[in-house]
């Protein structure tokens, strides 16, 4: 199978979804950059549709009965769920590259690492969220808990904020000690959620 | 030489209490074996088990030597399971589905893909969502035999397939048993059990002592549906269950015409006039219906004349249930 088939099966993405995603969040960062919160407003893009795309289509497979028939199959699960996140996080960055292109042009280059660690983070967070849930319910409850949770994380300033990546979507500090620290949590929920697929 | 699936003492419960326990059997190389029970008898819940959905509480099971608690993605890479859904992504077609389901086996095998999907008579270029019950089952039977997996898990294989299909099917589980595989069918229909090499009778979680497909129909009602594109022919245990089924199939459709077990026998009671007339009145696809379970009746109370109230007493036991 090529990237781009499991691509439309893993991540049930379609050309005109992209394209309608991508509009649509080019408007909301043109208004939010109006009054200079584009930054806050691509971390709650990113967080909001970064958690709840891959929690809810792994529940739609368990509905279907996909989801089964890659569990019972030989395919390495950590790898099955990391190629899945993988996509996810192209999935999510597609529609939001005119966005993600505004925020760069206005805030510099190196804005482009937290939006990229952070879709990472969101993404596995939703992945995690979408293996735990049970069902469809559980899958919505999930989701907003998660980003419900990152949200206010991510735009407000707390002690956990230097921790993640979008605290900052103004130039960032291009020195490896800031760039270890925001790597921190994504790298972290990569491996818990490979621990927590290996034994299904 | 060593079976190929090996079971022993096997156990899973759900918490309302329902499930398997203490199940035991061996099935080798080139064997079919029949899963045999009615609904609820734990069929599905053995085949999670067969196939690593779920893992067993009690007892082992292996599969070409590798026990399942330990070597689990071994025994997967020797199974392929077919449940009793229909598991497509449905914007994907046909192909493209088998492709994906494929490739987690490692799998690269369009040529007999092929070959599965024109002996099944299926389009593989048309959208699995655009796919009927039975188009989707014959994907997953062709995903199947495409495989060459040592243990082959079905189950309710039949389900949605027209009588033409259930004979291929069969004659390819018998292809892919001569191959080597060995063939496990869970299934509530005697048609299909009366095509395996042995039947593993399950009751109420466990199974009862190894029967023949005889014994089986001995206490059966033989019933057949006749419906606008197909026919279902379906055994019941007992007649109190008619209703039951008639409802299910009339769900499914207005029948064309039911027929129960023998319609004539030697004997049959003498119907009245009235009697007739009672029948006529109701819609035309019940008539041979009701008339063989006043038949039914009229013989099993020594009843030699049906009249009205034979019709009536019938009916209303009938609506009763």
């Amino acid at each position: 199978m090529t990237v781009q088939a499991d691509f439309r099966a893993l991540a049930g993405q379609t050309p005109l979804r992209v394209a309608a995603k991508g509009v649509l969040s080019l408007l909301v960062i043109v208004i939010a950059a109006m009054v200079s919160r584009e930054g806050p407003v691509l971390a709650i893009l990113v967080i909001f549709t970064g958690v709840t795309g891959p929690t809810i289509r792994l529940a739609t497979m368990k509905m279907e009965g996909t989801y089964d028939r890659i569990i019972v199959s030989p395919a390495a699960k950590p790898r099955f769920f990391l190629y899945f996140t993988w996509l996810w996080v192209i999935a999510v960055i597609l529609p939001l590259m005119p966005a993600i292109a505004v925020v760069v042009i206005l805030a510099g280059p190196w804005s482009i690492i937290p939006v990229l660690l952070g879709t990472l983070l969101a993404v596995t967070l939703g992945t995690l969220a979408g293996f735990a849930a049970r069902g469809l319910s559980e899958a919505h409850l999930g989701a907003i808990l998660t980003a419900g949770l990152l949200i206010p994380l991510a735009v407000i300033r707390t002690m956990v904020a230097p921790f993640l990546p979008y605290t900052a979507f103004s130039p960032v500090s291009p020195d490896p000690a800031s760039l270890a620290i925001i790597s921190l949590l994504p790298a972290v929920a990569l491996v818990v959620l490979a621990l927590a697929v290996s034994r299904t | 030489m060593n079976p190929t699936v090996e079971v022993r003492g096997l156990g899973y419960r759900y918490p309302g209490g329902r499930g398997v326990t203490d199940i035991s059997f061996e099935a080798g190389a080139g064997e079919v074996v029949c899963l045999f029970g009615w609904n609820g008898a734990g069929k599905t819940t053995l085949l999670k088990v067969l196939s690593t959905r779920i893992s067993p509480q009690a007892g082992s099971y292996s599969v070409g030597g590798y026990e399942v608690s330990r070597e689990r993605e071994s025994v997967r890479r020797n199974i392929f399971p077919v449940f009793d859904e229909t598991a497509h992504f449905n914007h994907l077609t046909g192909r493209e589905n088998a492709r994906f389901f494929g490739s987690l086996y490692g799998m690269e095998h369009d040529e007999m893909l092929d070959h599965y999907a024109t002996r099944f008579d299926l389009d593989l270029d048309k959208l699995a969502g655009a796919y009927s019950l039975g188009m989707k089952r014959k994907l997953l039977l062709a995903e199947a035999f495409v495989s060459r997996r040592e243990v082959l898990i079905f189950d309710e294989p039949t389900l949605g397939l027209d009588t033409g299909m259930c004979s291929v099917f069969f004659e390819l589980v018998r292809e892919a048993a001569s191959a080597g595989s060995c063939v496990l069918i869970g299934t509530n229909r005697v048609g299909d059990a009366g095509s395996s090499d042995r039947i593993l009778l399950l009751d109420q979680g466990t199974l009862r002592p190894a029967a023949s497909v005889e014994a089986l129909v001995a206490r059966m009602t033989k019933v057949a549906i006749t419906l606008d594109d197909r026919e279902l022919v379906e055994y019941i245990p007992s007649i109190d269950e008619l209703p039951q089924l008639i409802r299910k199939v009339l769900s499914l459709g207005v029948p064309r015409k039911i027929e129960i077990g023998e319609m004539k026998v030697s004997g049959s009671p003498y119907w009245t006039n009235e009697a007739e007339e009672k029948v006529r009145r109701a819609p035309p696809f019940l008539h041979d219906m009701i008339r063989s379970l006043v038949e039914r009746y009229a013989r099993d109370h020594g009843c030699r004349r049906i009249t009205p109230d034979v019709v009536d007493e019938v009916k209303g036991r009938f609506e009763q249930r």
